[in-house]
């Protein structure tokens, strides 16, 4: 097992420093130019750009730059925003301004896209599962078919037009739901976290929820009709047993993909739900450094991304080892 | 299922909508997330909106007066004009800020100083620009202090006097101001969640704070349009703010004004939409004769009716109806005239079909309706109008010649103090001046109007001056005025008015007028 891993994170390598090398050569072309320029305020002279492009090491070669940059991403330094600035005490007096920091801003906003995302994750596992169980033992029967259209549907119906419908129907009309915001756990406690939530969650939920649930249905009918679980049923075990004993296991390679896959379809997702429910969170970040020319944050946001996903395959890729020893090397 | 359990304990948790939790605090919905920095400290003020959430922090030394279009003291006592380049101004005795401590002539300086220099220094684009003009400040005696101008002031600064430029903080005030302001306000701070959510409590050090009815505010992040209108109608905000002051759009408002459990209001801002066109060498609008069709074949009226509702929000002039300076016979002179504008057109050389391309921002949600009114309207005069979007850090506010597209216009919004009207759009080498259009005559009228106070009996027919003038060479083309949509939830929420509200972006929002009904 520790094989397995040792060899899924020496070809994580090569997929990371290919795509740092993209994300870097990507935000050369969103213009370093026009950052310099928004840094050196409105109408800047010749020698205020100069001066900007120093600040933000602009006047460097792009190997250097690319070079320095890689160093400090390694240690989740992302540098300063060009563009989002704080007040600082200058050392002859005054005030100076500065860029935020990368590395802390992406730490406060994180948290509220990936408890979006962990609890659509959660809807998604706890509506999907059942239903594709369900669909797997009893094939053909009504409890199959309907789960089967609400998949259908569930797969068809966008996100942001469920998410509206939701906060019609559940914050508007019952009020049983804040319709827009966002509460840390610290500032209004489990459940003021949970419940706003729950709209946006149940929203981006739909669509993986239905992928689970088709999946696993097919993956489970197959199995249901193995010999082996013949001989399990032939040796009197109960309905349960069969299901999480026997034909889970070996039905579940096929959902465990495709959750991976809509983790990071999840993080898509985000981006129009938190403008939704005005969550301020890294999909809102993503839209705004991109309008706003902000190469270092949008740099740090695309890397946090693409640490998440990776990591979701490693773990996807170990789950695959546990479940299957078929995958485990030798 | 798993939807039913949650809404079960959703429902027996009491809700977003129950009053059970809420207190003496008002809840205003604001969006908190749209701006890459939000200052607390007034003098590195970035953009307009932030005056929202400063004017809860500050006091103003004036306050404006929309029924009779004056200024009264506030945090000062008297203001006096010495000559059209100094201010003297009287503070009221015994201000204190948040923490305690006393408010003097000496913080006031040092504040006014701090803003005219980040305000050259590029650094506070929020601010009024007339604030550059400041020279220095002289300390009289404790309370009391003269502003000195470089140039003739008087025109602008009452509008500085009432608005974020006069918000004091100590004069030993760090780079902390704007993380944990200390203001002469009404409130003070309790929390700030950037992006968030902005906690604030009663300052009991404020100078009216025995009339001041509310415990204290809440500013919840929440996008302005249908986002503010869930969040009123789900209870989660009792009264949105932003850049139609509610927040609200005006098809938002229209529903919210449909539902008898909020209160409404709306009435003409000093705000206005309107056709900026780059006039440079080169350009379509460079010609004189093209410029003035389209004065005439613009139907204002008939364009605020398509996007509000009201031809009472038409825009001719450069100053809406009911103000001191607003014209008649300007509305008269300058009236739809296809007809006339066809004849310009010819006379000009324009050819049938002639295309402008012009650019919208995302300023603005109404630009988009406006823009499709205009290019219908348009149409009928032979003008060929093709709307795209474009980016207003690499289209707008650069100079022309990196425009990252070409383009002929654009649809702007001036949301600035409305003594910057003239200056903001045709002083040489600002960033507003889309194509640095030099018109010798507007530049003499700007420092003309500068140098003439909103008292002086003359201001009405300079002011009229300059729109006529504007109107004869199509120099800007108003398009529309801007309603202030306000909505409230009624039930809860006592004290919205016009005057409460104030002017849109400029004025404080008199926060400390507003209480909580019980």
């Amino acid at each position: 097992m520790l094989n397995l891993i040792a060899r899924r994170l020496a070809a994580l390598i090569p997929t990371i420093f290919i795509v740092t090398a993209a994300v870097f050569a990507l935000s050369l072309g969103i213009g370093m130019d026009k950052a310099a320029g928004v840094r050196a305020g409105d109408n800047p002279s010749v020698e205020a750009m100069i001066k900007a492009k120093e600040i933000l090491g602009l006047d460097k070669p792009v190997t250097t730059r690319y070079v320095e940059w890689v160093e400090r991403a390694v240690q989740l330094d992302f540098g300063r925003s060009f563009v989002s600035l704080e007040p600082v005490d200058a050392e002859g007096g005054g005030t100076t301004l500065r860029g935020i920091s990368v590395r802390e801003h992406i730490a406060t906003v994180f948290p509220r896209t990936l408890s979006v995302t962990l609890i659509a994750a959660l809807f998604a596992l706890l509506i999907g599962i059942p239903v594709g169980i369900i669909g797997g033992v009893w094939p053909g029967t009504i409890v199959d078919r309907t789960s089967a259209i609400g998949a259908m549907i569930g797969l068809a119906v966008p996100s942001f037009w469920l998410a509206m419908l939701l906060v019609s129907w559940l914050a508007v009309g019952l009020g049983v739901l804040p319709a827009v915001g966002y509460e840390t756990v610290a500032d209004g406690g489990l459940w003021g976290w949970f419940k706003h939530l729950i709209i946006p969650g149940f929203a981006l939920a739909l669509g993986p929820s239905a992928m689970i649930a088709r999946q696993m249905r097919a993956g489970l009918s197959d199995v249901m009709g193995s010999p082996y679980i013949r001989t399990a049923w032939a040796k009197g075990a109960s309905l349960p047993r069969v299901i999480f004993r026997h034909a889970l296991r070996n039905a579940t390679s096929a959902p465990l993909t495709v959750f991976a896959l809509a983790m990071t379809q999840l993080l898509g997702g985000v981006v129009i739900v938190e403008s939704l429910f005005g969550i301020d969170g890294m999909g809102r970040l993503i839209v705004t450094s991109v309008r706003s020319n902000d190469v270092p944050m949008l740099q740090g946001v695309v890397m946090v991304f693409l640490l998440f996903t990776v990591t979701v395959n490693l773990l996807t890729d170990i789950a695959y080892g546990f479940l299957n020893p078929k995958v485990r090397p030798a | 299922m798993a939807l039913a359990t949650v809404l079960t304990l959703a429902a027996c948790g009491g809700g977003s909508g129950s009053n059970s939790s809420r207190d003496n605090t008002l809840r205003i919905g604001f969006a908190l997330n749209q701006r890459a920095t939000l200052n607390l400290d007034p003098r590195l003020s970035s953009s307009t909106g932030e005056i929202y959430v400063l004017s809860a922090l500050y006091s103003p030394l004036m306050r404006y007066v929309a029924s009779s279009h004056s200024y009264t003291p506030y945090l000062a006592t008297k203001v006096a004009e010495v000559d059209n380049k100094t201010i003297a101004v009287e503070l009221r005795p015994g201000l204190k800020f948040s923490d305690g401590s006393d408010l003097t002539a000496e913080d006031a300086k040092a504040t006014f100083e701090s803003m005219a220099k980040n305000m050259v220094a590029g650094k506070a684009g929020g601010l009024n620009p007339g604030i550059a003009q400041l020279d220095n400040v002289e300390v009289t005696s404790p309370t009391s202090f003269v502003m000195h101008f470089k140039s003739p002031a008087v025109g602008f600064i009452y509008d500085m006097l009432s608005g974020r430029e006069s918000y004091i903080v100590p004069s030993q005030a760090t780079a902390d101001q704007n993380t944990k302001p200390v203001g002469s306000g009404a409130f003070k701070l309790k929390s700030f969640v950037p992006g968030s959510k902005i906690e604030m409590v009663k300052a009991d050090t404020f100078f009216d704070a025995a009339n001041v009815k509310l415990d204290g505010l809440t500013f919840i992040s929440v996008d302005e349009g249908n986002a503010m209108l869930n969040a009123l109608r789900a209870h989660t905000v009792d009264i949105g703010a932003g850049s139609a002051f509610g927040g609200l759009d005006p098809s938002s408002f229209k529903t919210l004004s449909g539902d008898s459990r909020f209160g409404t209001l709306t009435y003409p801002s000093e705000n206005f939409a309107y056709f900026d066109s780059c006039k440079a060498p080169g350009y379509a609008m460079n010609n004189l004769k093209l410029r003035q069709a389209l004065v005439y074949g613009t139907d204002r009226p008939a364009l605020a009716e398509a996007i509000y509702g009201s031809k009472d929000l038409r825009a001719i002039q450069i100053w809406r109806p009911g103000s001191p300076y607003y014209d008649q016979s300007i509305d008269d002179d300058f009236a739809y005239n296809p007809e006339k504008a066809k004849q310009l057109l010819a006379e000009g050389g324009v050819k049938e079909g002639q295309k402008l391309k012009l650019i919208l921002t995302p300023i603005d949600p109404a630009g988009q309706p406006l823009s499709l009114v205009l290019k219908d309207q348009w149409a009928k005069i032979g003008i060929d109008l093709e709307v795209s979007v474009g980016d207003i850090v690499t289209d707008h506010y650069v100079p022309a010649s990196e425009h990252k597209t070409k383009y002929d216009a654009s649809l702007s919004v001036l949301s600035r103090e409305p003594s910057q009207r003239l200056s903001i759009n045709f002083t040489l080498n600002t960033i507003r001046n889309i194509c640095n259009y030099n018109d010798p005559k507007i530049l003499a009228m700007i420092d003309k109007l500068q140098a003439i106070s909103p008292n002086d009996p003359a201001a009405p027919a300079a002011w009229a001056e300059a729109s006529r003038y504007l109107a004869e060479t199509g120099a800007l083309l108003p398009l529309s005025g801007r309603p202030t949509l306000a909505g409230w939830d009624k039930k809860r929420v006592d004290g919205v008015s016009e005057e409460t509200l104030g002017r849109l972006a400029v004025d404080s929002i008199q926060y400390e007028k507003l209480s909580i009904k019980n």
